[in-house]
């Protein structure tokens, strides 16, 4: 069995999807994703590629270290998963991270959800200890304060479903009549031993067996060694924020294509990626201070002016180019400059990747469209001239950095 | 980038030559405003610069608004079809207010020149 480091490029291999152990919910990560991973034993840092994920696991590519134990995963600066690293495959430097957390800003749901429920379930509010004494009389008024506080916290207000078991001596049994289907169960009692076993409460997501349900599931060890498990069906909230957050974005992907006559447009990670595989990469450089636009410029001259470029048209797909790569020193460290050639289609595309912070969704239009004169040093018309002077410019900008590829027709 | 510099009574004239771009922006706005600040009128001429950039202008840009704002008078000349087209794009011109001439004065005499 082996995992192939190109395993984007081969569609056909599932190998590593396969060492996630979470069945239909995992999926590729296109391109893969540089990450930077803390082993917190030792606090040292390394980093690896970010290949596949699921709810509850996800996949590094790491040749230099063997990533095990706890670990801190850095996808962005507010954005990290906290898990436990395994050998994915032997001989392969494959490694599965299992989820414990994922701590996120933005995705404020999820955080909320998180938060809000260690607060409540550290709270002596619902002190669970009370569920133990007389529960044969006092099962449904218990069940029934435990809805009434998670009433209080907004966000579960969203939440269809919550199902509350007591697991006592070698019983799981709910509180009130809801019972979640038997797989769920069997989970609860796998997450209750994990539990006991480590003497610490525990909380994971899982999906039902049919891969139609998801759940937040917190199992929290009682003094007497029994254990509450509380199990929310967060399906709704999730497909919700996510149909939500694509709204979003497609609003702002339509308003720039309308307003550009079709020239800028907001494409996903994986649509670019698809796209630059229409072409063949001819040159590649790094861009980190500002004397290397120079050389930037000469390398791209030489490649295309063979090309039949008129000269004219080559110097301003040059500005262009020259703006967007001096962009990267501007916003962040620099970034890669990359020049594609689709033969086919008798065009190129210059490739400007940066891991700055991004551009948020809601100041696209004025960081792309808004000609100002905003510092010291610039016009802030680097994108007005890229409009100008390109056939069409795609974008994808998120947390971990902005992708912008500037497409040039040859022979126009 | 390389500069040359004429100064006759409250009179300068800068020519500059090469690209003038990110590396070398706030150079050209350092000359231009000391050049600026002991002449009544600085003439900036352009024939020799082959490449523009938002960087390399912003300076100059930014310099020339002190000194007109300061009553003194800023003119660029002897500017490329394809560097003024660029300075157009760029909205240097149409914000600044100025006459940006084109190609047909003097031009830039390479034997005197300094480097930025």
């Amino acid at each position: 069995m082996i995992v192939c480091e190109q395993c984007p490029d081969n569609p056909d291999c599932c190998n590593c999807l396969l060492e996630l152990r979470s069945g239909g919910s995992a999926q590729k990560v296109l391109p893969p994703r540089k990450v930077k991973v803390t082993e917190l034993a030792t606090m040292e840092t390394s980093q690896a590629q970010l290949v596949a994920v699921s709810r509850t696991a996800i996949g590094l590519l790491s040749s230099t270290r063997q990533l095990l134990g706890r670990l801190e995963v850095e996808l962005a600066f507010d954005f990290r998963i906290i898990g436990s690293g395994l050998q994915g495959i032997n001989g392969v430097p494959y490694h599965v991270v299992d989820i414990e957390k994922v701590l996120r800003k933005e995705e404020v749901l999820e955080r909320l959800l998180l938060e809000e429920f260690h607060t409540w379930h550290m709270s002596s509010e619902l002190d669970p200890t009370d569920v133990l004494h007389n529960w044969k009389d006092r099962d449904d008024e218990r069940g029934r304060l435990i809805k009434q506080e998670l009433q209080k916290l907004s966000i579960l207000r969203q939440i269809e479903t919550i199902f509350l078991y007591l697991f006592d001596a070698g019983h799981l049994r709910p509180l009130g009549s809801n019972r979640a289907d038997p797989d769920v169960e069997r989970e609860m009692r796998r997450l209750v031993g994990e539990a006991i076993i480590h003497g610490s409460s525990l909380r994971e997501q899982i999906v039902s067996q049919d891969g139609k349900k998801v759940f937040d599931m917190y199992a929290s060890i009682l003094p007497d060694q029994t254990c509450g498990i509380a199990l929310i069906d967060v399906t709704t909230v999730i497909a919700e924020e996510r149909k939500r957050k694509r709204r979003e974005w497609e609003n702002y992907r339509d308003i720039l294509g309308v307003v550009t006559s079709g020239k800028l447009l907001l494409l996903s990670d994986e649509e670019l990626f698809c796209l630059l595989r229409e072409g063949h990469r001819s040159l590649a450089m790094d861009i980190q201070a500002p004397e290397d636009l120079a050389l930037l410029r000469r390398s791209f001259k030489s490649t295309l002016e063979p090309l039949g470029f008129a000269a004219t048209r080559l110097l301003h797909f040059l500005v262009a180019v020259n703006e967007a790569a001096s962009n990267t020193l501007k916003h962040g460290s620099g970034g890669t400059i990359m020049l594609y050639i689709v033969p086919d289609q008798q065009l190129c595309r210059a490739v400007i990747h940066d891991q700055g912070q991004g551009i948020l969704l809601e100041d696209l239009p004025r960081a792309t469209l808004q000609q100002g004169f905003s510092t010291q040093n610039s016009l802030g018309a680097g994108f007005h001239v890229m409009l100008q002077y390109c056939d069409r410019i795609y974008l994808s900008s998120t947390a971990a950095g902005t992708k912008l590829i500037l497409e040039c027709v040859l022979t126009s | 980038m390389d500069y040359r510099a004429t100064e006759t009574n409250g009179q300068a004239t800068l020519f500059f030559a090469g690209e003038l771009e990110m590396a070398v922006g706030e150079r050209v706005g350092e000359l231009l405003q000391q050049y600026g600040g002991r002449n009544q009128s600085v003439t900036v001429d352009f024939q020799g610069v082959s490449f523009v950039d938002s960087s390399g202008i912003g300076s100059l840009y930014f310099t020339t608004k002190e000194l007109l704002a300061s009553g003194k008078q800023v003119e660029i000349v002897n500017v490329r079809e394809e560097i003024l087209d660029i300075l157009s794009v760029l909205g240097f011109t149409k914000a600044l207010g100025i006459t940006v001439g084109k190609v047909g004065e003097t031009g830039f005499d390479a034997k005197q020149r300094d480097c930025i």
